[in-house]
């Protein structure tokens, strides 16, 4: 019986140019939900403290 | 598992496993979330929160708006990883990011769990616990309460179901700080009531969809004739819960007069279905009845695309009303 953490790495699989290009959007797409989400909590507290009046 | 659903993960399967990586893009996660729908709750929540009689913050009245879109679009999210098996079937949803193999099962469902989180935990810092608990409440009766218990089961799925889609007004108005009041609860019942008849002209004529799929609607289960004239009973009864609205501190004689010219219009075209024989079996039928039946249908569709324009109406005019008045007093 084979060990599968010791066996060789029979070969790699190459993105496409599509998959990479999606990937990426989605990437993209997570930085700048996340970023939102942390500006989003960042202004209501600053709003829940009165800094705006 | 049942074995549709398998199906559905395998296909899934197929397309992901070898290399792990997905073609889906930022817009098929945006199509999980049902942006018509979501336009329909973001709507409704927004009338609840202009008419509630406490005012709010504008920057945090966006937030809240924000949120409760999330939440809507993260129910929807749930709704398709647990419906992946029946999407599948029908042609109307089998282009859905699932059904078509673009998106794994575990991702759809992790980002529906995940934006039920933020969405609520926003609300609660935007509003108040009050709404977040009734966003988490909707999220949950929508994916537990209707997606698993009842739209596989019962033919009244989408009359105890649809309060799922009821609730985002009364989110709204308690996101404003109006807590849960008898205005609040007729905007409930007024989408409650007007779910059934939406539809079930909807499922006349597609009926053969949903009974590809297995799904109880009412015209696979009790028949075309007694779906008909059910419509025109709710027909009836949102009407007489657009009266009740008037008595309340939301009535107002501009709110009167469109609400009654939409609600006469509706009822006349729920009439105009429940007399025809829209939905009718048309195995065995001549070529008079069979041309009864595509009349029958063409009054169903004309309620369903109706109904839609009739609740942004009916809601859009109560927000009015409600501007004016203010600028009025």
């Amino acid at each position: 019986m084979s060990d599968p953490y010791n066996s060789e790495i029979d070969g790699y699989y190459t993105p496409s140019t599509e998959e990479l290009s999606a990937r990426k959007k989605r990437n993209v797409a997570i930085a700048v939900c996340l970023f939102g989400f942390v500006v989003f909590v960042f202004l209501l507290m600053l709003y829940k403290l009165g800094v705006f009046g | 598992m049942n074995a549709a659903r398998q199906t559905v993960d395998n296909v899934a399967g197929l397309s992901l496993a070898r290399h792990h990586m997905s073609l889906a893009g930022p817009g098929d996660y945006y199509a999980l979330m049902k942006p018509r729908v979501m336009s329909l709750v973001v709507f409704t929540a927004m009338v609840g929160l202009i008419c509630a009689p406490a005012s709010m913050n504008p920057v945090l009245a966006a937030a809240s708006i924000l949120c409760i879109a999330a939440g809507a679009g993260a129910a929807g999210a749930l709704n398709m990883w647990y419906d992946r098996d029946i999407d599948a079937v029908m042609s109307r949803t089998k282009k859905r990011p699932l059904p078509s193999g673009k998106m794994a099962p575990s991702s759809v469902l992790a980002f529906g769990i995940i934006m039920s989180m933020g969405s609520v935990l926003g609300l609660s810092m935007a509003a108040n616990y009050l709404a977040a608990g009734l966003l988490a409440f909707t999220i949950f009766y929508y994916f537990v309460v209707y997606s698993m218990w009842l739209k596989r089961r019962t033919p009244q799925n989408i009359v105890i179901g649809g309060a799922a889609g009821a609730f985002p007004p009364m989110v709204g108005w308690a996101a404003a700080g109006g807590g849960i009041t008898p205005e609040s609860l007729v905007l409930f019942a007024i989408i409650f009531l007007w779910t059934p008849p939406h539809f079930w002209a909807l499922a006349l004529y597609k009926q053969g969809d949903y009974g590809k799929a297995g799904i109880p609607m009412m015209p696979n289960i009790k028949g075309a004739k007694s779906t008909r004239l059910q419509i025109f009973v709710y027909a009836i009864l949102l009407a007489a819960s657009c009266v009740w609205l008037a008595v309340t501190s939301l009535g107002s004689p501009l709110y009167m007069a469109v609400a009654g010219l939409l609600n006469f219009t509706f009822i006349v075209l729920a009439y105009k279905v429940w007399r025809s024989k829209a939905g009718d079996d048309v195995m065995g039928l001549d070529e008079a009845s069979l041309y009864k039946v595509k009349a029958g249908e063409k009054a169903a569709r004309n309620l369903f695309a109706y109904s839609i324009i009739y609740l942004f109406a009916l809601f859009g005019i109560l927000a009015a009303s409600h501007v004016l008045s203010g600028f009025g007093g």
